[in-house]
C-alpha cells in the first residue's frame, strides 16, 4: 500500500500518532519479546503490534515453537513494516500473545484484516485460519485479498496461555512494496460491533452532508442567487463522497486489486475538500482578489494531491513520494488554518457572519480533537458535520436577512408608487389644474379645451405606468411632454422638452424623468416666460447615459432644498430596477440645471 | 382697500386679479399680484396692505412657516389653495377665510365681505393660535395663554395668563374676526376671553367694569353692558 494514502488514512484518524509514537519508543531494540497479555474482558479488540518479520518462504515459520529472534522487529504501530522495509515478494510476520484467561465459553475469537494489497494467509500456532487471496512468488501468481474481512479463529485453539500468530504475506501489488495497516485480534461479537459502528458512523455523516448539500442546492435554485452556496454544497458532497468511498473500501469486501483505482478516484473528492473550504470563505466574505486567491488555493492543492499518482505512474521520481507525502498528511490542518485566517480577517471587517463562522471552525477543532480522543475512524468528519451545521444556520440567518430587505424594498417601492400617484393624481394637481380651466373658460374657451385635453392626455400616461417596473424611453418622454403643456396652459408659460441621441426603446423605470421635470419647474422658472429641458441619450453597448438639462435660473441653495422626495423617488425606482448598477449625479451646468443618470445594464 | 394677490401661476393670477377688480369696484385703492411670497413682503415694507390673497402650498413643512408670517402681519390673510385638506390648520393659525380652489365668485366675494364686517365673521373656524413677532422671530401662543388684548393705535397688547405681555401686529378690529367665539370685545380697546369674567360692576356716572378670575378689572362699554350682564346672569 502506498504510504500516500497511509498518510491520508493517519491524517484523518489525526494521525493516531501520539500513539505510534509511543510505541516506537516502547519497542525500540528489544531482545526477547514477550508474549503479549491480553485480557478480552478489558480489551476486547486488540490491535496487534510488534511483529517480528522477515523475507522468504517456509511452512516451518509457522510453528509455534519456531525461534524468530533472529527476526527483525517490525517498527510502528499503524504499519506492519514502515521505513525501509519496502519490498515485493513473500515474506512472513511472527508475533506471540498470551491469554492467561480462558475465554468464557460463549465467545469466540476473530482476526481482521483491514485493506492492504496484498495475498495473506494467517496461521494460529502453526494451522492455516485465514486466507486471503492467493500468495505467490510472482506477480502473475498473487491474488489479492479483499478488504474488510473477519475470519473466525477455531475455538478449540483459543485455549488460556501462549500462541503464536504467524502471517505468510505476499505484496507484489503494491506500488512501493509498503504496506499497511495491522491484524486486530478480538472477540468475533465485539470485532463485529466495532466494525459496524466505524461504518455506520462514516454513513451517518455522510447522509448529514448529502442532507446539508441538498439544502444548499434547494436554497440556490429557489430562493437566492448567490453561487456561495453551490461552493458550499459541493464541498458538502465533497466529504460525503470521500466518506462513502472511504467506508467502502475498509467495510466492505472490495476487490484490492481495485485498491488504487479505488484511492485514485477518492483523489477527486479528497482535492475538493481541502481546497473548496477555504475558497467558499473567500467568497462568502467578499474578500479581495478572491478569484486570484481561490485559483491559488486550488492549483496549489491539484499539485499536492496530484503528485503522487504521478510518481505512483512513474512519471515523476520516486524520491519526491517522501516529501509530498508529509505535505498531503499536513494540508488539511493548512486549509483549516487559511480557513480561520479569512475569518479572522472577516470579523475585522465586520462581515456578516463571521463569527459564527469561527465560532464553527473552533467547534471543528474541539471536535476533532474529541474523537482522535475516542480513537474515532472518522473523527474529523465530526468536527465537519458540527462545522457544516454552524455554517448552514450562518447562511440561513443571512438569508432570512436578506428576506426581509427585500420584503422591505418591495414595501418602501409600493409606498412610493403610491405616493407617487398620490402626488400627481392627487386633488392638489387635479384641483390647480381645474382652477386654471375655470380661469381660461373665461379668459378664452379654446385654450381651457387645450388644457383639458393636456391633462387628460398626462392623466392617462400615468395610470398606463403605474405598477410597471421599467417603461420605454419614448413613452416617458411623452408623459414629460404632456406634463410640460399642461404646466404650459396653467402658467401661461411655454416649456419644450427636446430629445437628442437614443432610439426610444431604452427602458428606464417609469416616471423618472417626470419627476425631475417637476423637480425643474417647482424653481427656477419664476417671472420668465420660456423654458426648456433637453435630454440627451447615450448609449455605449448595455450602457445608457441620460442628461436631463434644463434652463432654469435655479440658485444652488434652493436646489438643495429640492433634493427631497423627489430625488430619493428617482434613486429607489433607479436602485429597484438595476440593484447597484447605475449612478445619479445632479449639479448646476452652464446656464442651468444638470442631472446626469448612468444605468449599467440597460435592458433593451 | 388696498389688496395684494400672490400667486405664482398667471392664469390663476389673472382670473383673481380680474374677479376681486369686479367685487370690490370702486373701493379698490390698490391691487398687486405677486409670484412669490418673498417678492410680496419687498413690496409691503413700501406699501401698506389691508389683505392679502395668499396661495400657498400647504403640503409641506415649508408653507406652514411661511403662512406664520403672514398671519403674525398687521393685514389679513385669505387663503386660495387647492390643499383644501389643510384648510382647517390654517384656520387655527388665524387666516380670514380658506377658498379651495376651484372657486366661484361668489365664494370670493362672501370672503370680502367676512372682511369688511364688525365683529366675529360668521365661519365656525377660528384661530386656535396667535403667531406673533417677537423681537423678528416668530413666536406661537396658544390661544389658551391669551388672557386678554388691548388695542394700541395699530397695533394690539397680547396679555398672556402668566402676566407676560407681547405685541401684535393685527389691530383689534382685525383680530376679533379671527379669535374663537368665547373673546368677546367689551371694550373699544379690549377683547376679553369671557370664560375669565367673574362679575360686571357697576359704578356711577355710567361706568362700567368687569371683573376677571384673577381679580383684575377691566373697562366695559355701555353698549355691552346690558348684553353681557344678561349672558352672565343666565351662566
Amino acid at each position: 500500500m502506498s504510504p500516500y494514502y497511509i498518510a491520508i488514512i493517519m491524517l484523518i484518524q489525526l494521525a493516531v500518532a501520539p500513539g505510534s509514537v509511543l510505541c516506537r519508543q516502547k519497542h525500540g531494540q528489544e531482545v526477547a519479546e514477550p508474549p503479549t497479555y491480553i485480557f478480552f474482558d478489558e480489551t476486547p479488540v486488540v490491535s496487534l503490534t510488534g511483529w517480528r518479520t522477515a523475507w522468504g518462504d517456509s511452512l516451518a515459520w509457522a510453528d509455534s515453537a519456531y525461534d524468530d529472534s533472529g527476526w527483525e522487529l517490525a517498527q510502528g504501530s499503524g504499519l506492519w513494516v514502515s521505513d525501509g522495509w519496502a519490498g515485493k515478494g513473500i515474506r512472513w510476520y511472527r508475533k506471540a500473545i498470551f491469554f492467561p484467561e480462558a475465554l468464557d465459553t460463549l465467545s469466540s475469537l476473530a482476526l481482521y484484516q483491514v485493506a492492504a494489497v496484498s495475498a495473506n494467509e494467517i496461521y494460529w500456532d502453526g494451522r492455516l485460519v485465514a486466507r486471503n487471496g492467493t500468495v505467490a512468488e510472482s506477480r502473475e501468481g498473487e491474488i489479492c485479498g479483499v478488504s474488510g474481512q473477519v475470519f473466525p479463529v477455531p475455538r478449540k485453539q483459543t485455549f488460556a496461555g501462549r500462541h503464536v500468530i504467524a502471517v505468510r504475506q505476499s505484496n507484489h501489488h503494491t506500488f512501493s512494496g509498503i504496506i499497511a495497516p495491522p491484524l486486530q485480534l478480538g472477540t468475533f461479537n465485539s470485532l463485529q460491533t466495532s466494525l459496524f459502528r466505524q461504518g455506520a458512523l462514516s454513513l451517518f455523516l455522510a447522509g448529514i452532508f448529502v442532507i446539508t448539500a441538498l439544502f444548499h442546492i434547494a436554497v440556490l435554485l429557489g430562493h437566492a442567487n448567490k453561487w456561495t452556496y453551490a461552493l458550499f454544497s459541493a464541498f458538502c458532497l465533497s466529504c460525503a463522497a470521500y466518506l462513502i468511498i472511504h467506508s467502502w473500501l475498509r467495510y466492505f469486501q472490495v476487490d484490492l486489486g481495485l485498491y488504487y483505482t479505488i484511492a485514485a478516484i477518492n483523489d477527486i473528492p479528497w482535492f475538493f475538500m481541502m481546497s473548496l473550504l477555504p475558497v467558499f470563505f473567500l467568497f462568502e466574505f467578499s474578500a479581495p482578489r478572491r478569484l486570484v486567491l481561490s485559483l491559488c488555493i486550488m492549483a496549489e492543492t491539484l499539485c499536492i494531491v496530484l503528485t503522487p499518482r504521478l510518481i505512483m505512474s512513474g512519471l515523476l521520481p520516486v524520491g519526491w513520494l517522501e516529501p509530498f507525502d508529509w505535505l498531503n498528511r499536513v494540508h488539511s490542518i493548512i486549509s483549516i488554518v487559511i480557513s480561520i485566517f479569512i475569518c479572522l480577517w472577516a470579523i475585522r471587517r465586520k462581515r456578516i457572519g463571521s463569527l459564527t463562522v469561527i465560532i464553527g471552525l473552533c467547534i471543528f477543532l474541539a471536535g476533532a480533537y474529541v474523537s482522535y480522543r475516542a480513537r474515532l475512524e472518522n473523527g474529523w468528519a465530526v468536527g465537519f458535520a458540527f462545522l457544516i451545521i454552524v455554517i448552514t444556520i450562518s447562511l440561513s440567518r443571512q438569508m432570512a436577512a436578506r428576506n426581509r430587505e427585500y420584503q422591505e424594498t418591495q414595501l418602501r417601492s409600493a409606498r412610493l408608487e403610491l405616493e407617487l400617484l398620490k402626488r400627481h393624481i392627487q386633488p392638489h394637481f387635479l384641483l390647480n389644474s381645474l382652477n386654471s380651466i375655470v380661469a381660461w373658460l373665461e379668459e378664452q374657451p379654446q385654450t381651457a379645451a387645450r388644457l383639458v385635453n393636456a391633462l387628460a392626455e398626462e392623466l392617462r400616461m400615468l395610470l398606463a405606468f403605474s405598477g410597471k417596473t421599467t417603461v420605454s424611453l419614448a413613452e416617458e418622454v411623452q408623459l414629460c411632454r404632456a406634463h410640460l403643456q399642461v404646466m404650459s396652459l396653467r402658467q401661461d408659460k411655454q416649456f419644450s422638452f427636446e430629445v437628442t441621441g437614443g432610439e426610444g426603446n431604452e427602458r428606464i423605470p417609469p416616471l423618472i424623468l417626470h419627476t425631475l421635470v417637476e423637480n425643474g419647474l417647482t424653481h427656477g422658472y419664476k417671472g420668465r416666460n420660456t423654458g426648456v429641458f433637453s435630454l440627451r441619450c447615450e448609449r455605449d453597448g448595455a450602457t445608457l447615459r441620460l442628461e436631463l438639462f434644463n434652463d432654469s435660473s435655479i440658485d444652488t441653495t434652493a436646489a438643495q432644498r429640492i433634493e427631497g422626495t423627489g430625488l430619493r423617488y428617482v434613486r429607489t425606482r433607479l436602485e429597484e430596477a438595476y440593484p447597484g448598477g447605475w449612478e445619479l449625479r445632479t449639479g448646476p451646468s452652464r446656464g442651468g440645471w444638470l442631472v446626469f443618470i448612468g444605468i449599467k445594464k440597460a435592458v433593451t | 382697500m388696498k389688496v395684494l394677490i400672490v400667486e405664482d401661476e398667471k392664469v390663476a393670477a389673472r382670473r383673481l386679479m380680474r374677479l376681486v377688480q369686479e367685487i370690490l369696484g370702486e373701493k379698490v385703492e390698490s391691487l398687486e399680484c405677486r409670484e412669490s411670497l418673498d417678492d410680496a413682503e419687498q413690496y409691503i415694507e413700501k406699501h401698506p396692505i389691508d389683505v392679502m390673497l395668499l396661495d400657498l402650498n400647504l403640503s409641506g413643512e415649508s408653507g406652514f412657516r411661511l403662512l406664520q408670517k403672514a398671519v403674525a402681519s398687521s393685514f389679513q390673510t385669505i387663503i386660495v389653495s387647492a390643499n383644501t385638506d389643510r384648510a382647517i390648520q390654517a384656520y387655527e393659525y388665524g387666516v380670514l377665510d380658506f377658498v379651495p380652489k376651484p372657486f366661484e365668485k361668489e365664494r370670493l366675494m362672501r370672503a370680502f365681505e367676512r372682511l369688511e364686517k364688525t365683529g366675529r365673521s360668521a365661519a365656525g373656524e377660528s384661530a386656535q393660535v396667535l403667531v406673533v413677532r417677537n423681537q423678528g422671530r416668530l413666536q406661537i401662543i396658544p390661544i389658551e395663554q391669551v388672557h386678554y388684548l388691548k388695542g394700541a393705535g395699530d397695533y394690539a397688547e397680547v396679555h398672556l395668563r402668566d402676566g407676560s405681555l407681547t405685541l401684535h401686529s393685527k389691530s383689534l378690529e382685525a383680530l376679533e374676526r379671527i379669535l374663537p367665539a368665547h373673546f368677546s370685545r367689551t371694550h373699544k380697546s379690549y377683547i376679553v376671553d369671557m370664560r375669565d369674567v367673574v362679575a360686571v360692576r357697576v359704578h356711577g356716572g355710567g361706568k362700567y367694569e368687569l371683573e376677571l378670575r384673577d381679580g383684575k378689572l377691566l373697562p366695559l362699554s355701555r353698549s355691552r353692558y346690558k348684553e353681557l350682564s344678561e349672558r352672565l346672569h343666565k351662566a
